[in-house]
């Protein structure tokens, strides 16, 4: 069939796009050539390589291979097996003296790892799911969404309840086990069921995957196990991670207390259950990983589920997320609280387009918050917008960002554009843009927020006139939203009040500077009170 | 009528914003720019060409590296080689408006790569100023790629200098004209709800995060979704046409080129610090200064040696008592006990600078860090390497540290991870641990003084 003009000119420009960014990015990028011909894992990978297609090829059921039953306790040991054969493979070059008792000593640290960070991975999902099934309608949730703002929500409980416990000095190592074990032993009907269906029962992959699928599937596992061997370290390797991340994490597990200062360190609160309970940097490290593993469940569950886009894609997705190389430099180097934030953000887009699904009432005619169902789903929502805030202040982008999208969804559109004026203007009077020293380079911020705000309300206005119903419905879901995300920052605000005198309102949302300060006045002060006192001598 | 009222109140409350921007105080900054640690630490990854084009081209500076390089803020090729193509791709079936989007990301190209970088074959960056040598030279891309820049460079106009009145509202106006379409004309389905999400989002990060990367990792995979529904939804099943055979080729092809790529990469795990032994490169794939913990070959104080040799002895030091730190760079918080009370941190020399100003003697200098209980001094040997600044700021600081440290009777070096050849008494050439020395024969990467 003839090419038209249009499709024709699209080749064209197309060509032109990807060959100039594609040898500028090449030009710019010498490590992508430098890593293909010094190629050197070839046994690896073909031992590997071959796995993986037997793996699809049994799935498939294609050329008569039976399918071969997977579990959590075959990817546990495809997991080790990775490990032990990448250890092995690169010790051909390190010639370190290694005998079997090393590499049993790998086992053991890494399964030790493995099953410690499980324990906290079901403590969170035992605690997230007493609260939302006794919920009737969100126990209905299902599929990874339920498995995610469960998991999400149990992670809170058990941050708040780790504050708590740090505000008055108790966190040792037998009260975090309490606290850790405490949820499963109290849902243990759950905990039976969820850890056999985990490790025993037989995975039931879902039947759009082809072979392609299967395969990219088991690459991410790979990838995943040498990523591991990064955590099997007494420390971090990374600068951020050093010198704050997992540092606060040690000071929590030395001090046995909340760490003055800082801006909210939710989720180094969790990771210093590694060092507490179970005296393991490995853990640690380990957990701030999970956030991760977690979002490839909740990048499945978006494409999958909620945009309806081809599974064996969204797989590949999966895995080019993985291997990205600045998001997988958080896996090996840099132990920062981003794969947990990603984690907790993508539960919240799971928790909301599920109730944007399953609202049953018509949205033109009905409230956004009409019954029982809106009201469980808006308090979990809110609840997981203020956790995200409390690991790092900046998903304030994704509340934005989600605001002006459902303001959207709920006919309103006028008011849409109100919100994102609001919001930006906002932002920019709360000094914002100073947390990246950008503020400087513009003139008049102040006036340009005013401005924007001025325009917002000129919007407002317009919305209310057309919009009527509509955007009073959304400023109160807004607000509620609002409300409850605040919520879960409220104790990092109050931490953050008693440990400063007169502070502003940016030291109480951001905390002050824990390290050592000493300002030039300071310095020349002590140094002309040590002159006088030697002269005096 | 209605409609009327609507623009009456639009204007009246605009021209009340016009009124009161004229007759507030004008704000001009002074802050000394120059020597603000912000931005030799945060805008690194920003860059330092003028205001509105560091916001502009955010985007193709952050796929293609431009401001800063690094596998840590590195998110592969796809996204900026699809994204774009993507809306092209959906506007084929619409008139005007796919010539102009054309013409836009031509326009939009010409202006990344008027403020774009070479990097030469050496791995260094070079800054706008050699392109004519990197047109010389015999690297193919080089030279294509420098002749293309100053092409655009000489079409694209200066805006403005560092700092405008106006940015925010010119970034702020192209988002909303984004918007517009979107939240006009777009049907209302949860992918538009993804869409407007991410636009909102996207557009936050550009605003606020000055190009650090890990503040908006949720957009790789929000983009990535995207790009599979867009692409998925743009075709029909049933054609099997020259151009949907090659869209498929195209938008498949640069994903698993991508993928398969990042796999290559992170197997290969190359370090460009080893280039002196490339032998070497490619058999890194898991890290050899903590494998040996991991397989119960060292405990922790012989790992802290192999990561950082001769660091263990300095640590134990600083940790057989309280005494306070002065650490310029480096990451050895970690191992210190009581870090958080004990170690004044200086990375950008910020304050060293206005010492230094005050008490030129540098053994008074340090006498003036001795009055404030200071008793180490940590320095990271690389922090010239943070140095993105046209000026060189921090270059400068640092090299002020290096002569006040040089020969001063006032410290003792106690660690360091440096070799110098340095000619003793009789002339004869030795190699030793120090900072300072006749030649260096391995940088290292840190030094420990003791202040005396």
């Amino acid at each position: 069939m003839k090419l038209s003009f249009k499709e024709g000119f699209f080749i064209v420009f197309s060509l032109f796009w990807v060959g100039i960014l594609f040898i500028d990015y090449w030009d710019k990028h010498p490590i992508y050539w430098l890593s293909l011909t010094h190629y050197k894992y070839w046994g690896w990978t073909a031992i590997l390589g071959l796995i993986g297609v037997a793996f699809g090829f049994s799935q498939t059921e294609k050329f008569k291979i039976p399918k071969f039953p997977i579990n959590g306790l075959v990817v546990f040991g495809a997991f080790l097996f990775t490990i032990i054969l990448t250890a092995f493979c690169f010790n051909q070059y390190l010639q370190a003296d290694l005998d079997l008792g090393n590499y049993w000593h790998l086992i053991e640290r890494s399964s030790y790892t493995l099953i410690c960070s499980y324990i906290v991975l079901l403590s969170a999902y035992s605690a997230g799911d007493l609260i939302i099934s006794r919920t009737t309608q969100m126990a209905k949730i299902g599929g990874n969404t339920s498995f995610l703002v469960k998991t999400g929500t149990g992670f809170l409980v058990l941050v708040m309840s780790l504050f708590a416990m740090g505000s008055v000095s108790i966190l040792t190592q037998i009260p975090v086990l309490i606290l850790l074990l405490a949820f499963p032993l109290i849902n243990y009907k759950r905990t039976i069921s969820y850890s056999k269906n985990f490790f025993w029962n037989k995975f039931e992959f879902p039947s759009s995957w082809n072979f392609w699928g299967y395969l990219v599937a088991f690459i991410t596992l790979i990838y995943s196990s040498i990523n591991f061997l990064y955590t099997q370290s007494p420390f971090p390797l990374g600068f951020d991670a050093r010198n704050y991340y997992v540092n606060i994490a040690q000071l929590l597990a030395d001090q046995g207390s909340l760490v003055k200062g800082f801006q909210p360190y939710a989720w180094s609160l969790m990771e210093s259950v590694g060092y507490i309970a179970f005296f393991s940097p490995e853990v640690t490290m380990f957990l701030a990983t999970i956030g991760g593993f977690m979002s490839f469940w909740g990048i499945y569950e978006l494409g999958v589920r909620y945009l309806k886009l081809d599974a064996n894609y969204v797989l590949l997705a999966v895995f080019l997320f993985l291997s990205t190389p600045a998001i997988n430099n958080h896996w090996i180097i840099e132990y920062k609280v981003d794969l947990a934030l990603l984690f907790v953000q993508i539960s919240i887009l799971c928790l909301t387009f599920y109730w944007l699904t399953e609202k049953k009432s018509d949205l033109k005619t009905e409230s956004l918050i009409a019954d029982r169902f809106d009201w469980q789903i808006v308090i979990v929502l809110g609840l997981l917008m203020g956790f995200a805030l409390s690991i790092k202040v900046l998903s304030i982008f994704l509340t934005f960002g989600l605001f002006v999208g459902l303001w959207w969804y709920n006919y309103n559109r006028i008011g849409a554009f109100f919100i994102a004026f609001f919001g930006f203007g906002f932002l920019i009077m709360a000094h914002v843009d100073d947390i990246s020293g950008l503020r400087v380079y513009h003139i008049k911020p102040h006036q340009e927020a005013i401005m924007i705000l001025l325009a917002s309300i000129s919007i407002l206005l317009i919305s209310m006139l057309q919009e009527g119903n509509k955007i009073k419905e959304n400023l109160v879901a807004t607000a509620i939203l609002v409300f409850l995300s605040i919520l879960p920052f409220v104790p990092w605000g109050m931490k953050n009040y008693k440990e400063i005198t007169g502070g502003s309102l940016q030291q109480i949302v951001t905390g002050t500077n824990p390290q050592l300060e000493m300002s030039i006045f300071q310095f020349n002060d002590n140094y002309k009170a040590s002159k006088k006192a030697a002269n005096e001598k | 009528m209605k409609s009327k009222i609507q623009f009456v109140l639009l204007i009246l409350f605009q021209a009340v914003a016009f009124i009161s921007l004229g007759q507030t105080e004008q704000e001009i900054r002074e802050e000394q720019i120059d020597a603000d640690p912000k931005r030799e630490e945060i805008q690194r990854y920003f860059g330092y060409e003028d205001l509105t084009y560091r916001y502009l081209t955010l985007p193709y500076d952050i796929n293609q590296n431009v401001n800063q390089q690094g596998k840590f803020v590195e998110v592969g090729l796809h996204l900026l080689l699809l994204f774009p193509l993507l809306l092209l791709y959906r506007l084929r079936r619409l008139g005007w408006l796919f010539y102009l989007y054309a013409v836009i990301l031509i326009a939009y190209i010409t202006i990344c790569f008027a403020n774009s970088n070479i990097i030469t074959p050496n791995g260094l960056s070079n800054s706008q100023d050699n392109w004519t040598r990197a047109q010389e030279s015999n690297n193919l891309s080089d030279s294509l790629l420098s002749s293309i820049f100053q092409k655009a460079q000489s079409i694209v106009p200066d805006l403005s200098e560092e700092s405008n009145e106006f940015t925010y509202l010119i970034l702020f106006g192209s988002f909303v004209l984004i918007l517009l379409p979107l939240l006009f004309k777009a049907q209302r389905n949860l992918r538009n709800v993804l869409l407007i999400t991410l636009a909102g989002f996207g557009f936050l990060f550009t605003m606020f995060s000055a190009g650090i990367l890990w503040y908006g990792f949720l957009i790789v995979p929000l983009m990535l979704l995207v790009i599979g529904y867009y692409y998925g939804s743009g075709k029909s099943e049933k054609e099997k046409t020259v151009f949907s055979m090659y869209s498929k080729v195209l938008f498949t092809g640069v994903l698993v080129f991508s993928a398969l790529f990042s796999l290559i990469s992170r197997v290969s795990n190359i370090d460009l610090t080893m280039r002196s032994h490339p032998e070497h490169y490619g058999k890194t794939i898991v890290n050899g200064t903590v494998f040996p913990y991991s397989m119960g070959l060292l405990d922790e104080e012989g790992t802290l040696n192999l990561t950082s040799p001769n660091l263990a002895k300095a640590i134990n030091d600083m940790n057989s008592n309280n005494g306070l730190i002065y650490m310029i760079g480096t990451s050895f918080s970690f191992n210190i006990k009581n870090n958080v009370n004990r170690i004044f941190q200086d990375n950008l020399l910020t304050t060293f600078y206005w010492l230094n100003q005050q008490y030129e003697d540098k053994t008074e200098l340090i006498d003036v860090m001795k009055a404030s209980d200071m008793k180490y001094i940590i320095v990271d040997l690389h922090t010239p390497t943070l140095d993105n600044t046209p000026e060189k700021s921090l270059t400068n600081k640092f090299r002020q540290v290096l002569a006040v440290l040089y020969q001063n009777p006032k410290v003792s070096l106690i660690a360091t991870d440096r070799i110098v050849e340095f000619q003793d008494v009789n002339g004869n050439t030795q190699e030793i641990a120090n900072v300072f020395g006749t030649k260096i024969k391995n940088f290292g990467s840190y030094a420990v003084y003791k202040i005396l």
